[in-house]
Protein backbone atom coordinates (compact mmCIF):
# COMPACT_ATOMS: atom_id res chain seq x y z
CA UNK A 1 0.00 0.00 0.00
CA UNK A 2 1.70 2.76 -0.93
CA UNK A 3 1.68 6.40 1.19
CA UNK A 4 -0.96 8.37 -0.82
CA UNK A 5 -3.86 5.48 -0.39
CA UNK A 6 -2.91 4.77 3.49
CA UNK A 7 -3.76 8.58 3.69
CA UNK A 8 -6.43 8.20 2.06
CA UNK A 9 -7.98 5.50 3.96
CA UNK A 10 -6.79 7.12 7.41
CA UNK A 11 -8.88 10.35 6.49
CA UNK A 12 -11.66 8.10 5.35
CA UNK A 13 -12.10 6.01 8.40
CA UNK A 14 -13.09 9.12 10.21
CA UNK A 15 -16.12 10.04 8.59
CA UNK A 16 -17.60 10.14 4.62
CA UNK A 17 -16.26 13.18 3.10
CA UNK A 18 -16.22 14.63 -0.18
CA UNK A 19 -13.22 14.79 -2.40
CA UNK A 20 -12.14 18.09 -1.41
CA UNK A 21 -12.07 17.43 2.30
CA UNK A 22 -10.08 14.49 2.08
CA UNK A 23 -7.63 16.31 0.10
CA UNK A 24 -7.48 18.88 3.02
CA UNK A 25 -7.38 16.34 5.51
CA UNK A 26 -4.63 14.04 4.02
CA UNK A 27 -2.60 17.82 3.45
CA UNK A 28 -3.38 18.30 7.55
CA UNK A 29 -2.59 14.52 8.20
CA UNK A 30 0.69 14.76 6.28
CA UNK A 31 1.88 18.06 7.91
CA UNK A 32 1.63 19.31 4.48
CA UNK A 33 4.04 16.15 3.02
CA UNK A 34 1.76 14.25 1.14
CA UNK A 35 0.11 17.47 -1.85
CA UNK A 36 -2.75 15.93 -3.46
CA UNK A 37 -3.41 16.66 -6.74
CA UNK A 38 -7.45 15.82 -8.30
CA UNK A 39 -5.82 13.72 -10.95
CA UNK A 40 -4.02 11.86 -8.19
CA UNK A 41 -7.01 11.61 -5.35
CA UNK A 42 -9.63 10.32 -8.04
CA UNK A 43 -7.56 8.00 -10.00
CA UNK A 44 -6.91 6.56 -6.33
CA UNK A 45 -10.91 6.63 -4.97
CA UNK A 46 -11.10 4.87 -8.40
CA UNK A 47 -9.43 2.00 -7.75
CA UNK A 48 -10.29 2.05 -4.16
CA UNK A 49 -13.84 1.89 -5.36
CA UNK A 50 -13.33 -1.21 -7.78
CA UNK A 51 -11.52 -2.94 -5.24
CA UNK A 52 -14.39 -2.69 -3.21
CA UNK A 53 -12.52 -0.85 -0.40
CA UNK A 54 -14.05 2.26 -0.56
CA UNK A 55 -17.78 3.30 -1.32
CA UNK A 56 -20.20 6.42 -2.59
CA UNK A 57 -22.45 6.92 0.24
CA UNK A 58 -26.38 7.36 -1.11
CA UNK A 59 -27.83 10.11 0.25
CA UNK A 60 -28.67 13.44 0.11
CA UNK A 61 -25.78 15.05 1.08
CA UNK A 62 -23.99 13.35 -2.39
CA UNK A 63 -24.63 15.34 -5.39
CA UNK A 64 -22.69 14.54 -9.10
CA UNK A 65 -20.36 17.53 -8.17
CA UNK A 66 -19.83 16.15 -4.66
CA UNK A 67 -20.08 12.80 -3.88
CA UNK A 68 -19.28 11.52 -0.26
CA UNK A 69 -17.05 8.59 0.15
CA UNK A 70 -16.90 6.11 3.17
CA UNK A 71 -15.03 3.02 3.66
CA UNK A 72 -15.57 -0.30 3.69
CA UNK A 73 -15.92 -3.57 6.19
CA UNK A 74 -13.24 -4.81 3.68
CA UNK A 75 -11.25 -1.46 3.40
CA UNK A 76 -11.08 -0.83 7.31
CA UNK A 77 -10.11 -4.52 7.78
CA UNK A 78 -6.76 -3.49 5.18
CA UNK A 79 -6.85 -0.62 6.90
CA UNK A 80 -6.12 -2.19 10.26
CA UNK A 81 -3.68 -4.81 8.45
CA UNK A 82 -1.53 -1.92 7.13
CA UNK A 83 -1.47 -0.08 10.74
CA UNK A 84 -0.59 -3.21 12.48
CA UNK A 85 2.03 -3.62 10.43
CA UNK A 86 3.25 -0.87 10.46
CA UNK A 87 3.11 -0.36 14.72
CA UNK A 88 5.02 -3.79 13.96
CA UNK A 89 7.68 -2.11 12.15
CA UNK A 90 8.06 0.78 14.48
CA UNK A 91 8.48 -1.55 17.47
CA UNK A 92 10.70 -3.57 15.83
CA UNK A 93 13.38 -0.59 14.47
CA UNK A 94 12.69 0.54 19.04
CA UNK A 95 13.88 -2.42 19.77
CA UNK A 96 17.25 -2.49 17.47
CA UNK A 97 17.65 1.68 18.69
CA UNK A 98 17.44 2.65 15.05
CA UNK A 99 15.94 5.47 15.45
CA UNK A 100 18.85 8.13 14.89
CA UNK A 101 18.66 6.58 11.47
CA UNK B 1 -10.48 31.67 -21.34
CA UNK B 2 -11.42 31.48 -17.69
CA UNK B 3 -9.18 29.04 -15.35
CA UNK B 4 -12.26 26.80 -15.14
CA UNK B 5 -12.79 26.47 -18.76
CA UNK B 6 -8.88 25.78 -19.27
CA UNK B 7 -9.21 23.27 -16.59
CA UNK B 8 -11.91 21.50 -17.98
CA UNK B 9 -10.16 21.31 -21.85
CA UNK B 10 -7.18 19.31 -19.56
CA UNK B 11 -10.05 16.81 -18.51
CA UNK B 12 -10.21 16.14 -21.81
CA UNK B 13 -7.08 13.99 -21.51
CA UNK B 14 -8.14 11.39 -19.62
CA UNK B 15 -10.00 8.54 -21.05
CA UNK B 16 -13.98 9.52 -21.83
CA UNK B 17 -15.26 6.60 -19.14
CA UNK B 18 -12.96 8.18 -16.06
CA UNK B 19 -14.20 12.10 -17.42
CA UNK B 20 -17.82 10.80 -17.65
CA UNK B 21 -17.71 8.85 -14.01
CA UNK B 22 -14.98 11.80 -12.18
CA UNK B 23 -15.43 14.36 -14.39
CA UNK B 24 -17.44 16.80 -12.44
CA UNK B 25 -16.42 16.13 -9.18
CA UNK B 26 -12.64 17.02 -10.52
CA UNK B 27 -13.51 19.93 -11.49
CA UNK B 28 -15.32 20.98 -8.42
CA UNK B 29 -12.51 20.21 -5.88
CA UNK B 30 -10.24 21.89 -8.68
CA UNK B 31 -12.23 24.96 -8.30
CA UNK B 32 -11.98 24.95 -4.75
CA UNK B 33 -8.38 24.63 -4.61
CA UNK B 34 -8.25 27.19 -7.25
CA UNK B 35 -10.46 29.67 -4.89
CA UNK B 36 -8.15 28.68 -2.35
CA UNK B 37 -4.87 29.46 -4.46
CA UNK B 38 -6.60 32.75 -5.11
CA UNK B 39 -7.45 33.39 -1.83
CA UNK B 40 -3.25 32.98 -0.05
CA UNK B 41 -2.20 34.69 -3.45
CA UNK B 42 0.43 31.48 -3.77
CA UNK B 43 2.06 31.68 -6.95
CA UNK B 44 0.19 31.63 -9.99
CA UNK B 45 3.34 29.26 -12.28
CA UNK B 46 3.38 27.07 -9.27
CA UNK B 47 0.03 26.16 -8.94
CA UNK B 48 -0.39 25.53 -12.89
CA UNK B 49 2.63 23.57 -12.82
CA UNK B 50 1.17 21.23 -10.32
CA UNK B 51 -2.02 21.03 -12.05
CA UNK B 52 -0.36 20.31 -15.52
CA UNK B 53 1.73 17.76 -13.81
CA UNK B 54 -0.98 16.43 -12.05
CA UNK B 55 -3.36 15.90 -15.31
CA UNK B 56 -0.38 14.77 -17.53
CA UNK B 57 0.95 11.92 -14.74
CA UNK B 58 -2.66 10.57 -14.17
CA UNK B 59 -4.11 11.18 -17.41
CA UNK B 60 -1.15 9.29 -18.66
CA UNK B 61 -1.48 6.62 -16.18
CA UNK B 62 -5.22 6.23 -16.22
CA UNK B 63 -4.61 5.35 -20.37
CA UNK B 64 -2.16 2.59 -20.36
CA UNK B 65 -4.60 0.95 -16.71
CA UNK B 66 -7.06 0.96 -19.51
CA UNK B 67 -5.19 -0.73 -22.16
CA UNK B 68 -3.78 -2.78 -19.65
CA UNK B 69 -7.19 -4.10 -18.71
CA UNK B 70 -7.91 -4.75 -22.00
CA UNK B 71 -4.98 -6.55 -22.20
CA UNK B 72 -5.48 -8.91 -19.48
CA UNK B 73 -8.67 -9.82 -21.43
CA UNK B 74 -6.42 -11.15 -23.94
CA UNK B 75 -3.62 -12.72 -21.93
CA UNK B 76 -4.39 -13.27 -18.59
CA UNK B 77 -3.04 -11.07 -15.74
CA UNK B 78 0.44 -10.45 -16.78
CA UNK B 79 2.65 -7.95 -15.57
CA UNK B 80 2.86 -4.25 -17.04
CA UNK B 81 6.46 -5.17 -18.52
CA UNK B 82 5.92 -7.88 -20.45
CA UNK B 83 2.60 -6.82 -22.05
CA UNK B 84 4.30 -3.73 -22.85
CA UNK B 85 7.60 -5.26 -23.47
CA UNK B 86 6.06 -8.05 -25.98
CA UNK B 87 3.80 -5.37 -27.69
CA UNK B 88 6.67 -2.93 -28.41
CA UNK B 89 8.93 -6.04 -29.93
CA UNK B 90 6.20 -6.79 -31.97
CA UNK B 91 5.65 -3.50 -33.38
CA UNK B 92 9.43 -2.63 -33.18
CA UNK B 93 9.86 -6.08 -35.17
CA UNK B 94 6.82 -5.27 -37.73
CA UNK B 95 8.52 -2.13 -38.59
CA UNK B 96 11.82 -3.04 -38.79
CA UNK B 97 10.76 -6.15 -40.96
CA UNK B 98 10.71 -4.63 -44.33
CA UNK B 99 14.60 -2.87 -43.95
CA UNK B 100 15.96 -6.15 -42.66
CA UNK B 101 14.74 -8.27 -45.86
CA UNK B 102 15.43 -5.23 -47.99
CA UNK B 103 19.19 -5.31 -46.70
CA UNK B 104 19.07 -9.16 -47.18
CA UNK B 105 17.68 -9.22 -50.43
CA UNK B 106 20.50 -6.38 -51.51
CA UNK B 107 23.09 -8.28 -50.08
CA UNK B 108 22.14 -11.63 -51.53
CA UNK B 109 23.29 -13.65 -48.27
CA UNK B 110 19.81 -15.42 -47.58
CA UNK B 111 17.50 -14.99 -50.84
CA UNK B 112 15.17 -17.98 -48.90
CA UNK B 113 14.46 -16.14 -46.26
CA UNK B 114 10.93 -15.35 -46.13
CA UNK B 115 8.67 -13.02 -44.29
CA UNK B 116 6.73 -15.00 -42.31
CA UNK B 117 9.78 -17.25 -41.16
CA UNK B 118 11.16 -13.73 -40.04
CA UNK B 119 7.80 -12.77 -38.45
CA UNK B 120 7.32 -16.47 -36.73
CA UNK B 121 11.13 -15.80 -34.89
CA UNK B 122 9.86 -12.66 -33.86
CA UNK B 123 6.98 -14.05 -32.30
CA UNK B 124 8.71 -16.45 -30.78
CA UNK B 125 11.20 -14.25 -29.20
CA UNK B 126 8.65 -11.96 -27.99
CA UNK B 127 7.34 -15.36 -26.31
CA UNK B 128 10.22 -15.81 -24.78
CA UNK B 129 10.55 -11.98 -23.68
CA UNK B 130 6.76 -12.70 -22.15
CA UNK B 131 7.69 -15.93 -20.11
CA UNK B 132 10.99 -14.42 -18.68
CA UNK B 133 9.38 -11.34 -17.61
CA UNK B 134 6.45 -13.58 -16.07
CA UNK B 135 9.28 -14.98 -13.97
CA UNK B 136 9.72 -11.73 -12.74
CA UNK B 137 5.95 -11.44 -11.63
CA UNK B 138 6.17 -14.97 -10.24
CA UNK B 139 9.16 -13.82 -7.97
CA UNK B 140 7.05 -10.95 -6.85
CA UNK B 141 3.94 -13.00 -6.06
CA UNK B 142 2.73 -13.57 -2.36
CA UNK B 143 4.53 -16.46 -1.08
CA UNK B 144 1.71 -19.14 -0.34
CA UNK B 145 0.90 -18.92 -4.74
CA UNK B 146 5.31 -19.22 -5.63
CA UNK B 147 5.27 -22.98 -5.21
CA UNK B 148 2.18 -23.52 -7.38
CA UNK B 149 3.58 -21.22 -9.90
CA UNK B 150 7.19 -22.53 -10.17
CA UNK B 151 5.63 -25.78 -10.66
CA UNK B 152 3.67 -24.20 -13.66
CA UNK B 153 6.87 -22.61 -14.99
CA UNK B 154 9.30 -25.87 -14.64
CA UNK B 155 6.58 -27.84 -16.47
CA UNK B 156 6.00 -24.89 -19.28
CA UNK B 157 9.64 -24.46 -19.99
CA UNK B 158 10.12 -28.41 -20.53
CA UNK B 159 7.58 -28.49 -22.54
CA UNK B 160 8.89 -25.24 -24.75
CA UNK B 161 12.28 -26.92 -24.84
CA UNK B 162 10.93 -30.32 -26.06
CA UNK B 163 9.22 -27.76 -28.73
CA UNK B 164 11.85 -25.72 -29.57
CA UNK B 165 14.11 -28.86 -30.58
CA UNK B 166 11.60 -30.24 -32.38
CA UNK B 167 10.83 -27.33 -34.68
CA UNK B 168 14.95 -27.20 -35.02
CA UNK B 169 15.73 -30.82 -35.58
CA UNK B 170 12.39 -32.16 -37.70
CA UNK B 171 12.18 -32.08 -41.54
CA UNK B 172 8.72 -33.28 -40.67
CA UNK B 173 6.22 -30.25 -41.32
CA UNK B 174 3.19 -31.45 -39.21
CA UNK B 175 5.57 -32.00 -36.19
CA UNK B 176 7.06 -28.80 -37.04
CA UNK B 177 3.53 -26.94 -37.74
CA UNK B 178 1.86 -28.26 -34.69
CA UNK B 179 4.77 -27.23 -32.61
CA UNK B 180 4.33 -23.56 -34.02
CA UNK B 181 1.09 -23.63 -33.02
CA UNK B 182 1.67 -25.16 -29.72
CA UNK B 183 4.00 -22.73 -28.37
CA UNK B 184 2.05 -19.65 -28.22
CA UNK B 185 -1.38 -21.32 -27.39
CA UNK B 186 0.91 -22.71 -24.12
CA UNK B 187 2.06 -20.03 -23.28
CA UNK B 188 -1.35 -18.15 -23.39
CA UNK B 189 -3.10 -20.78 -21.48
CA UNK B 190 -0.16 -20.95 -19.41
CA UNK B 191 -0.01 -17.43 -18.00
CA UNK B 192 -3.56 -16.51 -19.02
CA UNK B 193 -5.52 -19.38 -16.97
CA UNK B 194 -3.83 -19.60 -13.11
CA UNK B 195 -3.46 -15.84 -12.57
CA UNK B 196 -6.93 -14.13 -14.12
CA UNK B 197 -10.01 -14.67 -11.60
CA UNK B 198 -12.44 -15.10 -14.36
CA UNK B 199 -11.07 -18.59 -16.46
CA UNK B 200 -13.34 -18.53 -18.74
CA UNK B 201 -12.20 -15.35 -19.85
CA UNK B 202 -8.97 -17.00 -20.28
CA UNK B 203 -10.25 -20.47 -21.61
CA UNK B 204 -12.30 -18.59 -24.68
CA UNK B 205 -9.08 -16.50 -25.66
CA UNK B 206 -6.54 -19.73 -25.19
CA UNK B 207 -9.75 -21.05 -27.83
CA UNK B 208 -9.78 -18.17 -29.66
CA UNK B 209 -6.24 -17.93 -30.27
CA UNK B 210 -5.99 -21.44 -31.04
CA UNK B 211 -8.56 -21.05 -33.96
CA UNK B 212 -7.19 -17.81 -35.56
CA UNK B 213 -3.50 -19.52 -35.48
CA UNK B 214 -4.87 -22.37 -37.10
CA UNK B 215 -7.02 -20.05 -39.84
CA UNK B 216 -3.65 -18.59 -40.51
CA UNK B 217 -1.80 -21.68 -40.62
CA UNK B 218 -4.55 -23.50 -43.09
CA UNK B 219 -4.49 -20.37 -45.13
CA UNK B 220 -0.74 -20.62 -45.69
CA UNK B 221 0.02 -23.27 -48.85
CA UNK B 222 1.58 -26.39 -47.92
CA UNK B 223 4.33 -24.87 -50.17
CA UNK B 224 4.66 -21.92 -48.65
CA UNK B 225 5.13 -23.71 -45.13
CA UNK B 226 7.86 -25.69 -46.94
CA UNK B 227 10.13 -22.29 -48.04
CA UNK B 228 9.70 -20.54 -44.69
CA UNK B 229 10.62 -23.93 -42.17
CA UNK B 230 13.17 -25.34 -44.94
CA UNK B 231 12.02 -28.70 -45.62
CA UNK B 232 13.81 -30.95 -48.80
CA UNK B 233 10.65 -29.94 -51.07
CA UNK B 234 10.77 -26.59 -49.88
CA UNK B 235 14.25 -25.95 -51.12
CA UNK B 236 13.98 -28.01 -54.10
CA UNK B 237 11.10 -25.13 -54.98
CA UNK B 238 13.44 -22.26 -54.32
CA UNK B 239 16.15 -23.80 -55.81
CA UNK B 240 13.61 -24.04 -59.22
CA UNK B 241 12.40 -20.56 -58.44
CA UNK B 242 16.29 -19.27 -58.26
CA UNK B 243 16.91 -21.42 -61.30
CA UNK B 244 14.27 -19.96 -63.59
CA UNK B 245 15.04 -16.41 -62.26
CA UNK B 246 18.98 -17.37 -63.68
CA UNK B 247 18.30 -18.91 -66.73
CA UNK B 248 14.45 -17.97 -67.97
CA UNK B 249 15.02 -20.35 -71.23
CA UNK B 250 15.67 -23.71 -69.20
CA UNK B 251 12.78 -22.98 -67.14
CA UNK B 252 10.73 -25.68 -68.48
CA UNK B 253 12.99 -28.62 -68.48
CA UNK B 254 13.70 -27.69 -64.37
CA UNK B 255 15.02 -28.41 -62.00
CA UNK B 256 18.31 -29.62 -63.37
CA UNK B 257 18.50 -26.95 -66.12
CA UNK B 258 20.94 -24.61 -64.59
CA UNK B 259 23.62 -25.20 -61.79
CA UNK B 260 23.10 -22.83 -58.40
CA UNK B 261 24.44 -22.60 -55.08
CA UNK B 262 21.31 -22.64 -52.43
CA UNK B 263 22.14 -21.42 -48.78
CA UNK B 264 19.74 -22.34 -46.13
CA UNK B 265 19.53 -19.85 -42.63
CA UNK B 266 20.17 -23.51 -41.07
CA UNK B 267 23.92 -23.44 -43.06
CA UNK B 268 22.32 -25.71 -45.59
CA UNK B 269 24.21 -25.76 -48.63
CA UNK B 270 23.00 -27.77 -51.47
CA UNK B 271 24.78 -27.28 -55.50
CA UNK B 272 22.58 -28.28 -57.77
CA UNK B 273 23.10 -29.02 -61.71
Amino acid sequence: MNKTTLYILVALARQPMHGYAIMKQVGEDSAGDVALGPGTLYGTLKRLLEDGWVAEVDGQQSDRARRYYELTDLGRRNLGQELDRLRAITKLSAQLNLAQL
Amino acid sequence: MKPAHMYRALLRLYPRAFQKRFGAEMLDTWQQLHALHQKTKSSTVVFWARTLADTFANAGYQHITKELTMGRVVFGKLSVESVYITIGILCFGALLLPVVMGLLEWSGQSPMLSGFFVLALLLVFGLIVLGVSNVSYILRAPHGERPKLRRIMLVYAAVMVVLFFAVWNTQDQTLTLLALLAAPALTLGVFGQPFIKKAWVATGALALSGLLIGAFAAALSTDRLDDLLFTESGLARAEQRMCQKANPQDAPQLPGGCVITVQGAKGYSKEIQ
